[in-house]
């Protein structure tokens, strides 16, 4: 099982995971250290997530100059 | 321009007028006869606005049409304006349908409009009408051909204009919904001529972001504003962008062709913007459920374990486990006592049939051989006692005669008659003069003695 750190994962990387091991744990098919180890990586994850959503801010920018650039260059072949 | 200025009534009250030249009318009733005469008349009128006056408190908009030779003062009740749903400016070709109204106190003339349109706007529908089917018929329309953006667009690139309010409203819209969307915009002049080709550009370089998904969006506009959304190259370059696009342009009925073609169209920006991410209450909910179902399942798992344990736990081997393993070893040892027991006596009994058989074959065989060997037996005696006898008589008279010549030839019977033997020191026995010398002990045997004696001198036999 991929244990790379929950920060770096995207939130439907993390989603993605998370689902996974309840999906696991609901096999009920490991061993019980396995599912231990599981079901932590799982509360981790929750709780990135959770934070996430909660304390996110938006981000906003804008792709200036190049379509400005492109574009004129594009008016200027066609008048 | 079907007006038939001359028909009917009005030509022969303007004859009536021209036989009277001798007898003027007034000023009101000229004007009242114009405007009798004009006022029931409908025209449809195109020509291009040039001038446009809307004043707040005005019941009406005043506007001036032109073409190259000639402007037309024309005014609109605000109502029917509204219901036009054209915003009148300055350059902008138009087509008007109503009639004539003179004013007599002022003797102005002015064109009221009743209904206002684009010109060429029948045209311009059509041409677009053609094109969707075009595209339509090559399958860029098909549902099947469209990809679903993901459930929740972590990145989306919104093409839109740099001024409007929708960049405002789809921000606002997803920092309420879902601030986790990261939005990037992407400015591009929505409307007139460069539109279609700076919106085709943007689609490419947004792509090359690889967002999840592209907004392609403005606000709402008369049909000629939003013809650039109906540009084919602009339709062309969404169905082969890599990110799925959608759309959200003008109102709800405003339908263009890239929204046909787009992969979601959504019916305003602001339904756009809701469409790229769940809100984040329900992730919230959903992260819930799953946190339970988690816990649920761990629950499940310690509590199937623990059974587990406690039913082998209570198994024989591990709750009494000295008798079960005593009681598995001595039943082993019973069992096998048992076969030993029966074992033995078997093994026994074949020995003895064995051997039993074994003596009664000796007991035939050694029957056979006694009765046989007993007859030759005897007489082997038999010749062994009269060869005896014969056998002692030669060998006797053979010892006599040899014990005669041993004696003759014994050295002591040679001493008796008077020779001597001579051992020298090393008790060797002297046969020549040179195994001695002067001086050397000698021992001399007789036939009764030994003599211990010196050499004194040695002379060689004559």
């Amino acid at each position: 099982m991929n244990m790379q750190d929950v920060s770096t994962l995207s939130y439907n990387e993390a989603q993605a995971e998370l689902e996974q091991i309840v999906r696991a744990l609901e096999s009920n098919q490991l061993e019980l250290e396995d599912s231990l180890e599981l079901y932590q990586r799982g509360v981790e994850l929750i709780s990135s997530l959770r934070s996430r959503l909660t304390n996110a801010e938006q981000r906003v920018s804008a792709l200036m100059g190049q379509i400005q650039i492109e574009t004129d260059d594009r008016d200027s072949t066609l008048s | 321009m079907a007006w038939d200025l001359y028909g009917g009534q009005q030509a022969d009250v303007f004859n009536e007028n021209k036989q009277n030249e001798a007898k003027p009318c007034s000023v009101t009733d000229a004007l009242l006869f114009a405007k009798s005469q004009l006022e029931g008349v409908q025209l449809c009128v195109e020509g291009e606005v040039s001038q446009v006056k809307d004043g707040a408190g005005y019941k009406a908009i005043y506007f001036t049409l032109a073409d190259e030779q000639s402007a037309l003062d024309c005014m609109m009740w605000r109502r029917n304006y509204l219901a036009a749903q054209l915003e009148l400016r300055p350059g902008l070709k138009v087509q008007i349908t109503g009639h004539f109204s003179v004013y007599p106190a002022k003797g102005r003339m002015q064109f009221e409009a009743l209904k206002l349109g684009l010109a060429g706007e029948g045209d311009l529908r059509a041409r677009v009408d053609k094109l969707a089917r075009k595209l339509a018929a090559e399958g860029l329309m098909d549902p099947a051909r469209k990809r679903k953006p993901p459930e929740f667009c972590q990145r989306v690139v919104v093409i839109t204009s740099p001024n409007g309010k929708v960049k405002d409203d789809v921000a606002r819209t997803l920092r309420r919904r879902n601030p986790l969307v990261e939005l990037i915009y992407c400015p591009v002049t929505v409307e007139g001529a460069t539109a279609a080709s700076q919106m085709t550009y943007a689609l490419s370089y947004a792509a090359a972001i690889q967002p999840d998904a592209i907004l392609l969006v403005r606000g709402g506009g008369s049909y000629e504003d939003l013809m650039p959304f109906n540009d084919e190259s602009l339709a062309r370059a969404i169905v082969a962008c890599p990110i799925p696009v959608i759309t959200g342009i003008g109102h709800e009925p405003d339908t263009t062709i890239c929204d046909m073609v787009a992969d979601v169209r959504a019916s305003t920006p602001t339904a756009a913007a809701e469409s790229v991410a769940p809100a984040a209450i329900d992730l919230l909910n959903g992260l819930n459920i799953l946190a339970a179902r988690m816990y649920n399942s761990m629950q499940t798992i310690i509590g199937q374990k623990k059974q587990q344990l406690a039913s082998v736990s209570s198994r024989p081997i591990l709750a009494n486990p000295v008798e079960y393993l005593y009681k598995s070893r001595s039943d082993m040892l019973d069992l096998t006592s048992d076969r030993l027991h029966a074992a033995l006596p078997n093994m026994i009994t074949r020995k003895q049939e064995h051997l039993n058989h074994t003596a009664q074959r000796l007991i035939q065989a050694s029957r056979y051989i006694t009765v046989r060997g007993a007859s030759s037996l005897e007489r082997l005696v038999t010749q062994m006692i009269n060869l005896g006898p014969y056998l002692y008589d030669s060998r006797q008279k053979n010892m006599a005669v040899l014990a005669g010549k041993l004696n003759a030839l014994s050295p002591l019977a040679v001493l008796s008659r008077g020779y001597s033997i001579v051992y020298n020191e090393d008790n060797r026995i002297v046969s020549k003069a040179d195994q001695l010398g002067i001086g050397s002990n000698i021992e001399v045997r007789l036939s009764d003695a030994q003599v211990a004696a010196k050499v004194t001198g040695i002379k060689p036999a004559d």
